[in-house]
């Protein structure tokens, strides 16, 4: 079976020489060894093992919240232990940051009398939350999880692309695509030393009992908006892995500022919530009042210390992606440090220059609103029609803070195995950080591949696919 | 720790799974018998039919005539296999079996859930088609049948005995001895006046309802291929062995209600069922001398109405 070639991408793959890289040589080498029928019976198998097991998700807008299964490519994804060690202390670099400057935005404000970052672009975020200003969560934690998505432009340099400090899904296909692949392609595994990722449940478990309110009380629990949610499945699983109750809204109820789940035998305390729910639906009495996904007094009751909540309340200002403009300053403002990793370059609206060179330039430039996430609402300018371009412009005049550019990055491409050959197809990265004790990095990722040829785009909700992602054990010496 | 939610749903999985066996045997047992009958005696073969609305009450849009051209069968087939918009047909207890695990997984293993979501693709991939024959149309529940026997495999060999379990075995033996009950209220007035099991014909009708609650082979160890009726009728309601005589399914349930905590006084659940347990166990006789046995049955199922909404009441709504 052959392979084709990216194009003037970074090719994760093969060398600018038509060799494998280093990392990929006995790889390729064991996929070439399987006939084409063998490749076509295993990918079968596998997409009926994800119907079975239900591995799907439910894209917003459907009909009916049709299930679908996320499609796997079962080429693994390849990071040699040098380059993981790079990026693993860029990531905790990175998050430690990230906590330290929601910290303080809550609480002093340092960062915006100093005018590391102008206070409107701070404040006036629909993410920050005034109720909670001067509550500082329990060990200074305000993102117990964090997936920051990374993507490697076309000389192989890393860069962030984004932060997600709200709940990022994306770990349980992280942990599902190794036990898929495990069972389908065992034979690729003996090749290399890759990095077991299974004990991430452990991982979350032990950041979220590190929290507890009640030492060593701590009764978890997974608070998920229901079934119709598109992360229910991820919901569902972690709870499973993690042995702990997986709860809605109307599990709970909130007494004398503390919480309680409703059981067959009557009501028990809970200490930690690890919510997949945004927060705007935690509380009603607090902030939107519609929400019937929530718990009344929620908040009271992480106010009064009474229960931890993962991530805090309010840790999604963080992510803003007008914030992000600014994190490799508030990197060296909060620790003294030059960022280890590589972002990309940002043009904020806010910003009068800014935004004159974003309007100027659209034909050059991705565009993007602060506010969705999801590849909602996004210009691909260069991919663009004149017309999209002219009416994108329009809607940029009304609210200039509402957006940030970036140039496009050529996303780099990795073989990937469609319609029975393989074919260069662009990927990202989401590794996932946890924050306990200290602030660790699951060894692997989610790396998400955009199947349609030329897309850059590898949103599930927009036709995207994942692979599993094996990062190197370094080598012994 | 059980969440209520979470006991709810169980205890739903546990009713849902048992109906939609029980709707499928009731089916193929009578498909079996109608194709034996067809041609000696139409209208018996109908009256098979015309049972399964009193054994599956709720069952709607089942068809009412009897036309030998058509096939028997196949409509029949449709509707209590099939029809999504039919509240009792295998098909919807399958999905709404499987729309409350997907609620609760974190409380299933994953070997139920598979099975489980399995045994649902199966029969969401035969509704596409209407069926061609009712040949096809046995195949089909055949492997439903079987599709749902391997998913209470499946649990019998993975789930954890806990509280979840209790209250999915409490489900699944009030929705059993609901059905033995419903069954023998359906049959028994058909076969009052017919006593002589030496007639082929009538034989062959007291096989079957054995065979509809899933007891021929037990009751036959225990008394021999003869079947008679007073006989057949004691076994169903007393028999201390037959996992689906009422009296074994009252013990279960008064078993299991005996596992969960017990926070109410007055009429709970344990009281209701313990008491018309008490009656079948001693009073055997009198219910037995009565010539007519359905008024009896009727309060059992009434009684075990009772107990659900009890049972609603005690642990699901704290």
């Amino acid at each position: 079976m052959r392979f084709a070639r990216a194009g003037r991408e970074y090719d994760e793959v093969f060398a600018g020489t038509g060799e494998p890289r280093p990392h990929y040589r006995e790889l390729v080498a064991a996929l070439q060894a399987l006939p084409a029928a063998e490749l076509a019976r295993r990918e079968q198998l596998q997409q009926i093992s994800l119907l079975n097991q239900g591995i799907t998700f439910a894209i917003s807008g459907d009909q009916g919240g049709i299930e679908r299964v996320f499609p796997f490519d079962f080429v693994p994804r390849v990071i040699p232990a040098d380059e993981w060690r790079r990026l693993e202390a860029g990531l905790v670099q990175r998050v430690t940051a990230l906590n330290l400057f929601l910290r303080d935005i809550y609480t002093e404000q340092r960062c915006l009398h100093e005018g590391v970052i102008p206070w409107e672009l701070v404040l006036s975020r629909k993410e920050y939350k005034r109720e909670l200003r001067g509550v500082v969560p329990p060990s200074e934690i305000f993102t117990h999880v964090v997936g920051t998505d990374l993507i490697r432009d076309d000389a192989g340099e890393y860069r962030v692309l984004e932060d997600n400090c709200r709940s990022p899904s994306g770990v349980s296909y992280v942990l599902e695509n190794r036990a898929l692949l495990n069972r389908t392609f065992p034979e690729l595994f003996s090749q290399l030393p890759v990095r077991p990722v299974g004990d991430y449940p452990s991982l979350l478990q032990g950041a979220l009992r590190f929290v507890a309110p009640r030492w060593g009380e701590g009764r978890s629990v997974v608070l998920t908006p229901g079934i119709f949610n598109s992360a229910y499945f991820e919901h569902s699983f972690l709870a499973r892995e993690m042995g702990v109750p997986l709860v809605e809204g109307r599990d709970l109820v909130v007494e004398d500022d503390h919480v309680f789940v409703r059981t067959t035998e009557g009501r028990r305390q809970v200490d930690v919530i690890y919510r997949r729910i945004d927060d705007d639906f935690l509380d009603p009495l607090c902030f939107r009042r519609d929400s019937q996904l929530g718990v009344p007094g929620l908040i009271d009751a992480y106010r009064s210390g009474n229960v931890a909540i993962a991530n805090a309340p309010g840790a999604g200002v963080a992510d803003d992606k007008a914030t992000y403009a600014y994190l490799p300053d508030l990197i060296r403002f909060y620790l003294a440090e030059e960022p280890r990793l590589e972002q990309v370059r940002t043009w904020v609206g806010f910003r009068p220059d800014d935004f004159a060179y974003m309007i100027d330039r659209l034909e050059e430039l991705v565009v993007k609103t602060t506010g969705d996430s999801g590849g909602y609402g996004m210009l691909l300018g260069p991919l663009a029609t004149r017309e999209e371009r002219a009416a994108y412009r329009e809607k940029m005049l009304e609210n200039p803070q509402g957006y940030v550019a970036q140039p496009l990055i050529e996303l780099s491409s990795h073989a990937t195995y469609l319609g029975g050959e393989f074919v260069p197809r662009r990927i990202d990265l989401r590794p996932f950080i946890v924050y306990g004790d200290r602030v660790r990095v699951l060894p692997g990722g989610l790396t998400r591949v955009a199947l349609r040829e030329g897309s850059y785009v590898v949103n599930s909700s927009q036709g995207g696919g994942s692979k599993d992602t094996w990062v190197l054990e370094e080598p012994e010496a | 720790m059980m969440l209520a939610r979470v006991a709810d749903a169980l205890y739903w999985i546990g009713r849902y799974l048992e109906r939609a066996e029980n709707v499928a045997r009731l089916v193929l047992v009578t498909s079996e018998i109608s194709v034996e009958i067809e041609g000696l005696d139409d209208d018996v073969s109908q009256a098979e039919w015309d049972s399964l609305a009193v054994a599956v009450p709720g069952a709607q849009n089942i068809p009412r005539d009897f036309s030998p051209a058509t096939g028997l069968a196949l409509p029949y087939l449709e509707a209590l296999l099939l029809d999504e918009a039919n509240p009792v047909s295998v098909r919807c207890s399958l999905a709404r079996a499987r729309e409350n695990a997907r609620g609760v997984r974190e409380a299933l293993t994953r070997e139920v859930f598979l099975t489980l979501n399995e045994a649902w693709r199966d029969l969401e991939r035969l509704a596409r088609e209407p069926l061609a024959s009712p040949g096809e149309g046995f195949q089909a529940l055949t492997r439903v049948h079987g599709d749902i026997l391997a998913v209470l495999g499946a649990m019998e060999h993975t789930l954890s005995r806990d509280a979840g379990w209790t209250f999915l075995k409490l489900g699944e033996a009030l929705e059993r001895t609901r059905r033995t009950a419903l069954v023998l209220r359906a049959k028994l007035p058909q076969l009052g006046g017919v006593a002589r099991t030496d007639l082929p014909l009538v034989y062959a009708r007291w096989r079957s309802l054995l065979r509809s609650v899933a007891s021929l082979e037990n009751f036959r160890r225990e008394h021999g291929a003869r079947l008679d009726p007073q006989q057949v009728v004691r076994f169903l309601l007393f028999d201390r062995h037959a996992p689906r005589s009422i009296f074994c399914g009252m013990a279960r349930m008064k078993n299991y209600l005996a596992q969960l905590p017990q926070r109410r006084n007055g009429d709970g659940a344990a009281r209701i069922v313990g008491r018309l347990l008490a009656r079948i166990e001693f009073d055997d006789a009198q219910i037995l001398e009565k010539p007519d046995l359905t008024p009896f049955l009727d309060e059992v199922v009434a009684r075990l109405a009772d107990a659900d909404a009890a049972i609603a009441r005690e642990f699901f709504f704290t």
